[in-house]
This record gives structure tokens, sequence and C-alpha cells, in this order.
């Protein structure tokens, strides 16, 4: 079930409606866990049970490990968990790229090997809601929190379907404190949470899949026509789309569970505004980029040992990041590029970084568009299809061509608009908040801001785009 | 351990929001109001659109005993869905007629699946049955890729079928009336009278010829004339080609009815200035008498029973809506009665040729 549909919309008022009924903590926490796995059920029954098997073992490996004061049977236990967690994980989404990579192996040896077709389908959020289980464990493994209390506000948490298919990642320790006290959510978490629903629904239905998409998808389509202006067009489409899809989502998920009265944090800050890449992944998919820092890249030294080190430990933990989008190459080469950057910002930084001229607005908006110049670049290794298609994509947007695609001006202009508003917006709320720029608003524009949001869903043609990150 | 971030709730804006939501939904359903009453007022009706989601969710409703209804737009607007579950005691057909389609690949389709033995009722309009220019099949083949390829899941299921009956009430969720469509044909000028037909959620199509006060028998409109480019856009399959298209047929009937089920054969002849120019085309020894040599287990030609073949003429091909109640019936009788035999009762009693 995806947000952006009619289903959901009935889903949700049923479960606001329930949830709302005087019923006790528990059978309301009952009634969420069965609304999440009937969320996720829906789109593949099967799949439930991996979800379930993943919630149990996780249980019972936090409990052990938090009984157990051998290290030896304590790695023992953390193990399982880790090799239940990433075994799924590893089968159902890099089986048939580990088969390929040794296929292709083998035949540079000389040895032809012809595998069966793998044909697995990925169950959806699954690395979503992995890294979530994981760090629970993890976290009980450190001794950094103890194990829940109680089976059903661990599943709960699990299963919660706000953030279930495609984040946020959430936390433990932030969200099974949460599960104790009876919640429901206050006028003013009501009314946000459903504004928040309809500002992230118009972010992916309208701005994402109306405008944004059938550009990025005409350009990608068809590399060999796209001149210098097409390719730029097309890489700016869908660099505003990613950020409109994935944001958008983000953003119902908070304001569902808001309107349930529940808190997620924060997943994405106005990251086109970046200055830099350090800042641009302290506001880009911030639960990942959190949870990449917490469980890789600090314990594998993170900074601690040296600029060599360092560098090792980014790379590893930005090539490892880019894998976990997807199994293809073209994923670990835009993790690896995000990587490289990570590294020359920190060179840069070791010696420029006090210098009193990086301080100035014309050097800190010309380091902000030169982060964007080089995301938007490397989005392309995330769209493209094939490296192929994305060396040709870049060479066109590098050294030019004559445009044949026939994306006509409106096309064009309406894209280069989007993303100049998408990067003056985000320039404009880079120090403060949506919340902040919303209380300013009198009343009255709140409203007409919000009919003017629903009256265009409500035009909507009705072409139910998946999320770009359900397939991750 | 926490992730150490912040959140929504931090800094939840405070205070005016149900004034604010009230105004919000008060202004969204003003608009919407409006703006759907001015095009109701235009004459335009709420439909569904005639597009894949409908079908492959007629499809997937298929039970092994179904009735099943497929051909052209003839048996859309003629077979009306609620007479027919009404006098064949609940039975709903599944509609999978598609305008401008072949009744072909929807045959092959249902006697490949080996759990069906329902009824199978075939408008076999050789114009479009028969024709080998512009490729009905290709037209029907393209709704059975759709059902092939579509994600059947329980979402995908309650989504189409939440669209497809929300879309049926609303008037501004007409395809041609959403922003996409509207403002290119407004700035054009190309935005057209509302058409004459509509499609119901279960993809029955009624036609409004009476309600847009669109006159019966009329000359100017059935004129000879008017039909004459018919010739220039359909090549009827002869020879080798017809002879593959009546094996494909009579192996998929034979199939069906094999394993218990049965199929019905319906041609809803043309009238008008429409008629003369279909017959010179598929004439009816070449197309309909071999289908009717396979043996289905009812062949009817609308001809042969006065409640169909005296019905007022619209525009060459379809029945008004107030006349589908009556030719369902026809027919439900028809397929009720005892296989390729005619039935006492003077309403169907087939009139001497």
């Amino acid at each position: 079930m995806v947000f952006n549909s009619l289903t959901f919309l009935v889903f949700f008022g049923i479960v606001m409606l329930v949830y709302h009924l005087p019923l006790s903590w528990t059978h309301r926490k009952l009634f969420l866990l069965i609304a999440s796995y009937i969320f996720y059920a829906a789109w593949n029954p099967p799949f439930v049970l991996l979800l379930m098997g993943s919630t149990v073992i996780d249980w019972i490996v936090a409990k052990r490990l938090a009984a157990t004061e051998q290290p030896g049977a304590r790695k023992a236990l953390l193990l399982v968990s880790l090799c239940f967690n990433l075994g799924v994980l590893g089968f159902f989404k890099y089986g048939g790229f580990l088969l390929d990579n040794f296929t292709t192996l083998m035949s540079s040896f000389g040895v032809q090997y012809h595998p069966a077709h793998w044909s697995i389908v990925l169950p959806i959020g699954i690395s979503f809601y992995t890294f979530l289980t994981l760090s629970y464990t993890l976290d009980v493994y450190r001794r950094e929190m103890e194990p829940g209390n109680s089976f059903l506000d661990f599943a709960f948490f699990v299963t919660f379907f706000p953030h279930l298919v495609a984040g946020p990642i959430l936390r433990a320790a932030d969200f099974l404190p949460q599960c104790v006290q009876p919640r429901r959510a206050t006028p003013d978490q009501m009314g946000w949470g459903l504004t928040l629903m309809v500002i992230g629904m118009f972010e992916k239905v309208i701005l994402a899949d109306t405008f944004l998409a059938p550009v990025a998808d005409t350009v990608y389509g068809s590399v060999d026509k796209a001149g210098f202006i097409d390719a730029w067009t097309g890489t700016f489409a869908f660099s505003a789309q990613i950020f409109f899809d994935f944001a958008g989502y983000s953003t119902c998920a908070i304001g569902a569970a808001l309107c349930l009265g529940f808190v997620l944090n924060d997943n994405f800050r106005f990251p086109y505004a970046a200055i830099g890449f350090s800042d641009f992944w302290r506001r880009w998919h911030i639960s990942l980029s959190t949870w990449l820092r917490d469980y890789l890249y600090i314990p594998l030294g993170g900074n601690r040992g040296g600029e060599g080190m360092a560098t090792r430990n980014l790379m590893i933990t930005m090539l490892l990041g880019g894998l976990w989008h997807g199994a293809s190459w073209r994923f670990v080469a835009w993790g690896g590029l995000h990587g490289s950057y990570l590294v020359a910002e920190r060179g840069a930084r070791a010696r420029w970084g006090k210098a009193p001229w990086l301080t100035r607005a014309p050097v800190r908006v010309a380091l902000c568009l030169l982060t964007f110049g080089l995301v938007c670049i490397t989005w392309v290794f995330f769209r493209a299809d094939t490296f192929g298609q994305a060396s040709r994509l870049l060479r066109t947007m590098l050294s030019g061509g004559p445009d044949r695609l026939a994306l006509g001006a409106a096309s064009t202009l309406t894209v280069l608009g989007l993303t100049a508003m998408l990067l003056g917006a985000h320039w404009w709320m880079r120090d403060t908040s949506l919340e902040a720029r919303w209380q300013a608003l009198p009343w009255w524009s709140r409203s007409v801001l919000l009919a003017t949001l629903l009256i265009a869903l409500a035009f909507v043609p009705g072409d139910d785009r998946a999320f770009i990150y359900f397939q991750f | 351990m926490p992730a150490a971030l912040t959140n929504s709730n931090e800094r939840l804006p405070i205070g005016g929001w149900p004034r604010a939501w009230l105004l919000a939904a008060a202004l969204f359903a003003i608009i919407m109001g409006t703006w759907e009453a001015v095009w109701r007022l235009k004459g335009w009706l709420p439909t569904v659109e005639s597009n894949q989601e409908s079908w492959v969710l007629a499809r997937e409703s298929i039970r092994p005993n179904s009735t099943v209804l497929t051909g052209t737009s003839r048996i859309q607007g003629a077979i009306d869905p609620d007479v027919w579950a009404s006098v064949r005691g609940g039975d709903v057909p599944v509609q999978l007629a598609v305008a401008g389609g072949s009744p072909i690949p929807v045959l092959e389709s249902l006697s490949a699946d080996t759990t069906f033995h329902g009824l199978v009722i075939a408008d076999m309009l050789p114009f479009y049955a028969f024709d080998v220019s512009h490729d009905a099949q290709a037209v029907t083949l393209e709704y059975l890729r759709a059902y092939a390829y579509a994600e059947h899941s329980p979402a995908k299921r309650w989504e189409a079928y939440l669209r497809t009956h929300i879309a049926g009430h609303f008037v501004y969720r007409r395809a041609n009336l959403l922003p996409g469509d509207l403002i290119p044909a407004l700035r054009a000028g190309t935005l057209r009278t509302p058409p004459a037909y509509i499609q119901r959620p279960d993809r029955y199509h009624p036609l409004l010829f009476r309600q847009m006060h669109i006159a019966s028998n009329e000359p100017a409109v059935l004129d000879s004339s008017k039909f004459a480019h018919l010739r220039r856009v359909t090549r009827p399959a002869t020879g080798a080609r017809l002879d593959s298209l009546m094996a494909r047929i009579e192996r998929s009937v034979h199939q069906i009815q094999a394993r218990g089920g049965r199929v019905a054969f319906v041609f809803f002849e043309p009238c008008g200035g429409r008629r003369p120019v279909e017959e010179e085309l598929y004439p009816k020894d070449q197309y309909w008498k071999r289908l009717t040599a396979m043996q289905p287990a009812y062949s009817i030609d609308s001809d042969d029973y006065p409640v169909i073949s005296t019905l007022p003429c619209f525009d060459g091909s379809h029945i008004d809506q107030n006349d589908a109640p009556a030719v369902t019936r026809q027919v439900a009788a028809l397929v009720s009665g005892p296989p390729s035999v005619a039935v006492s009762d003077s309403a169907t009693t087939p009139v001497a040729r």
C-alpha cells in the first residue's frame, strides 16, 4: 500500500477512527500492529512472515544478549542476528547480483557457468526494516540500551506502518519509550500531522510524478538523442524528482505518525542548500546517514587513527551505503563518488577551513551551487540503467551536442523553473524550519494554501507511480 | 542509541488548527463543488475511463462458472448487467468487450484457462473480428497483456476498485476534463461537446442518444456516404488468413465447450447507411455462416429477433441505453434455453428470413 493511493486514504481513515475509540492502550497498540501487518501484506501477503521472522529473531537475540555475560556467547548471539538479517537481505536483494558477478568472474577465467535464472521478488522495504532491527540488536549488544520489556511494543516498533517500507529508519531508543504511556495526538499534532501529509503528497504526486518524472524518463529513455540542454534538463529533473519523491514520502510518514501521537525523527533538512558534502549528508536521508555513521563508520574507527584511516573508513562507509541502495555497481559508484567528495572536502577543510572568506555570502552561495552541481552529476549513476548510459549522458552534459529529443521549451522551462525554486526554497529555509515558516503565516493563508494543495491533488490523473525508494 | 536528531514535534506550529482546517475544507468543497456543477450543467456526465485498469479488474473477477461478455462496443452497450443479473438469478456478467477490439484473443485466453467452464457471449462482429488492416486483435491483446503483467496484489486490486468506483461518480475526473487534457483543448478550442456514452465501473457502456437529444433514424446521420470511409480503413481477411482465424476460434470454442462451458456467438447487425457497407465488406455467407457452422452452443443473429432488429437506429452501430434492457432480456432468454434450439416464447422466435 502506498501513501499516494485511495486505498491508503481509506485505510488511514479506518485506523484513525479505531485508534481514537475508547480502548485500552494495549488494545490500541495491538490494533496498530495488526493494521501495520495489513498495510504490508496488501503488497505481497507471504512476505509478512519474513517481517515477523525478523522481529522474533531480534527480540529473542536481544533478550538473550542482555541476560548473557560471556563475551563468546554474546558474540555468537550477535552473529545469529547479523547472519539472519544480512542473510535475508543478501538472499533477496543481492542474490542475483552476486550470481551475475560470479558468472562474469568465471567467464573471465574461461569457465562458462550458466546458472538458473534468478527470479526472486524483493520484499518491499526489506533494507529499511533490516537496518532498524539490526540497530536494536547492536545497541543491546553494546549495552547502550536495555532490551524492551514488551514483545508487543517491539513488534509495533518494527512494523509501525508510517516508517515500515521506506523509513525514516527508527531507533528503538527513540521509539520504544513512546510505547509506554498511552498516546493520542494533541490538536496541534493532528493539525500539523495532516498538513505534513498533504505537503508530502503534493511533493510526491504533483511535483515529482506530474512535472519531473516524465522529463527524467524521456531523457534517460533516449540518452542517445539527448543533447546538451536535454541532458542537463533530465539531470536536474531527476535531482528534483528524487528529492520530492523521497522527502515527500518521509514527510507523509512523519505526518501520519504525528496524527497518531507518535514522533519520528527528521529525515531531510533542505539538502540542496548544503554547503559541502558533509553538510549534504547531515541533510539528506538523515536516518540512513546517521545509521551508517553510528553502526559502520564509528565502529570502523571513524576519524581516529589519522587521515589515512579516516579516508579508508569514509570510503568503506559510502561504498556500502551506495550498495545498500541497490544491487548494482552503479550504486557502488554513486556511493564511491560521494565518498571521494567527502574525502576531498576533508582535505580542503584542513587547508582552508578557517579562512575568513569562507563565511562570505557569495562564497557560501558558490559552494552551495558547486555542491548541488556535483550531487546532480552523481545522480546520473543512480538513475541510469547502465554505466554506458550514464557515461553517454555525462559526456553530453560536458561536451554538448544537438538536442534531438524534442523535450519542448515548456518542459525544459518547467524543470529549470522548478529546480530554481527548489534551490531558492532550500536556501531560504536553510537555517530555519518548515514549522517556523508555517507558524509565521496568518491562519487564513494557511487555509488557502492547504485548500490549493488539496485541489491540486484532486486533479491528479491517478497514475500511481511507486516511490523510488520502495525498490531499496 | 538514540539517533540524536531533531523532529517536527519539537517545532510544532501551535494554535489555530481547527479553524485553519475548517476553512481549508470549506474552500476545497466550494471550489470543487462549483467546478463539478459547471460541467454537469454543460451536459457532461460522470464516467469511468475505458482503460486497462477497469479491464484487468473485470478479468480478475472471473470465476470458473462466470458469464463473460467479449467483443466490441456493440455488446458493451447492448447488455445491461443489472437487467441480466435480475433475469438470470443474480448471475452478474463480466464485461471484457473492448471498443474496436476483437473477441478472438479473449476467447483464446478463456479456452487456455483450464478452470473456466462458464458461459462466453462473444460479439462476433466481422468488421472487427476479421479485419486485418487496423488489427483489432492488437487492441484486445494490449488489455490481455496488461492483465498478464499487472501486479495482482490485494493493494492493486483495492486501488483499482476504489479508483474505478470513485471516478464513476465525479464528472471532473473524466480524463478530458483533467488539466492535462483540458488546458490544451481549451487553448486549441477543440473541447468537444459531451460524448453520447459513458462507461460504468462494471464496464457497461450505456449510450445516451435520446438523453442527448440525438434523433433516431436521422437520414443525414445514417446516410451511406457517411460510412464510405469504412471501405478505406478495413481490409477483410480472406483465404488462408481467414481460415487461420476461423481455426483459432473453433479451437477455442471446442476447448471451452469440452470442459462443460458454453459459447454463444452474437451478431449485432448494423443499421442505416452503415449496414450496406458492412454487408458488402463482410458478406454473411463468408463470415457469420462459417462461425455458426462451428456449433457453438448458441448463435444469435440480431436480425432473427424483432425485439432487436426493429430498434431505432442512431449511429449505425449501437443501441440506446433505454433499449438495452429489452435486448438484454432477449439474449438472456436465448442463452438460458437448450443450446442451438429455438425457444417457444413468441418474443424469442426467430423471424423468417
